[in-house]
């Protein structure tokens, strides 16, 4: 991997990740609460060579009609009545629309590998956001833009976790989940 | 880009009272980035990451803001960097790649050239790319600077 520069991430599988944050539960809404990620045993021993946020929304609290579009993993397929890190949507919005707010820029990744040392520490979750999209015909790129960052580390899940630097429930409405893709090798 | 090993954010706060053009802000000591070679460096703004995980809002505009490395021989590898160019938001997600050098960060400053867009008690984040020294000698890449 060393050698590959670009924008060309190789992996042999991809796996979806998904960590609970905000539950509506008072006693989970504290400042700087760890957030751990669920033990993968798929992932154990293997190579990360690139993490991806995959980013959702809830459509009933947003009127812009083509916000389906906007990201690549539809509300159906979180669980039922939770709410995917909610992005905000430049350009015109109905004055009904209630939030505004890009979760993922207070959000914060944490990854340990399989010798339980701190590779990542505190990684700005913005930055693992890669996806665009077009509205009212102006192209708007959020994050690293369509690209992957590419990392080269093995990983420990189960000590890895999230913070925010905010308590989620100021700004959060919904239980809140956030889905990562790793790449892996 | 390379592929990123380790990385770990750090934060350098302006203070209670804004500091004036030209003033040169050193960065702590972090004990996990003694004694590592850096492979590459974000600079971000409020765009990326809104509020730091000490709590702090992050600066909203970065291009009156300058970096500043010092390698552990004292030598300047970077000098008056330009901090917005570090800043992958508007670099169409690029991070910029070094040749790795040892880093000796508590030497190492920014500089603030005009304080236009800056308020007191933000702070300017820096996401630092780095392989350790153990890293360095199990690999023959990445090419480290002599």
């Amino acid at each position: 991997m060393e050698e590959n520069y670009g924008n060309n991430i190789e992996f042999v599988k991809a796996l979806r990740v998904n960590i609970q944050l905000y539950t509506q539960n008072a006693n989970n809404n504290i400042p700087n609460a760890q957030y751990f990620f669920p033990e993968i045993p798929e992932l154990n021993g293997k190579t990360i060579v690139g993490i991806k946020l995959n980013a959702g929304t809830d459509v009933l609290v947003d009127p812009v009609g083509n916000i389906d579009a906007l990201f690549d993993l539809p509300q159906t397929l979180l669980t039922e009545n939770t709410q995917g890190i909610q992005q905000e949507v430049a350009g015109p919005r109905g004055v009904t629309d209630p939030i505004q707010f890009d979760i993922d820029k207070f959000l914060f990744l944490t990854l340990y590998n399989d010798k339980h040392q701190q590779v990542l520490s505190n990684y700005p979750v913005h930055d693992l956001a890669s996806y665009n999209y077009t509205i009212a015909g102006s192209y708007i790129d959020y994050g690293i833009m369509g690209k992957i960052r590419g990392f080269n580390t093995k990983v420990n899940l189960k000590e890895s976790y999230i913070t925010s630097s905010v308590i989620l429930s100021t700004i959060a409405t919904n239980p809140l989940i956030a889905c990562f893709t790793f790449y892996y090798i | 880009m390379k592929p990123i090993k380790n990385s770990y954010l750090i934060e350098v706060n302006l203070g209670s009272t804004l500091p004036g053009a030209g003033a040169n802000l050193t960065f702590q000591d972090y004990p996990q980035l003694r004694n590592i070679f850096v492979t590459g460096i974000e600079v971000l703004d409020a765009t990326t990451c809104a509020v730091s995980p000490s709590g702090r809002n992050v600066v909203t505009a970065l291009s009156g803001i300058t970096l500043t490395l010092i390698d552990k021989f004292n030598q300047e590898q970077l000098k008056q960097y330009p901090a917005a160019d570090l800043n992958p938001e508007v670099r169409s997600g690029f991070y910029r790649d070094f040749v790795p050098f040892p880093l000796q960060l508590t030497k190492s400053f920014i500089t603030i050239l005009s304080t236009s867009g800056l308020s007191a008690n933000q702070s300017v984040i820096l996401n630092i790319f780095y392989v350790t020294e153990q890293q360095a000698k199990e690999t023959t890449r990445p090419r480290l600077r002599k």
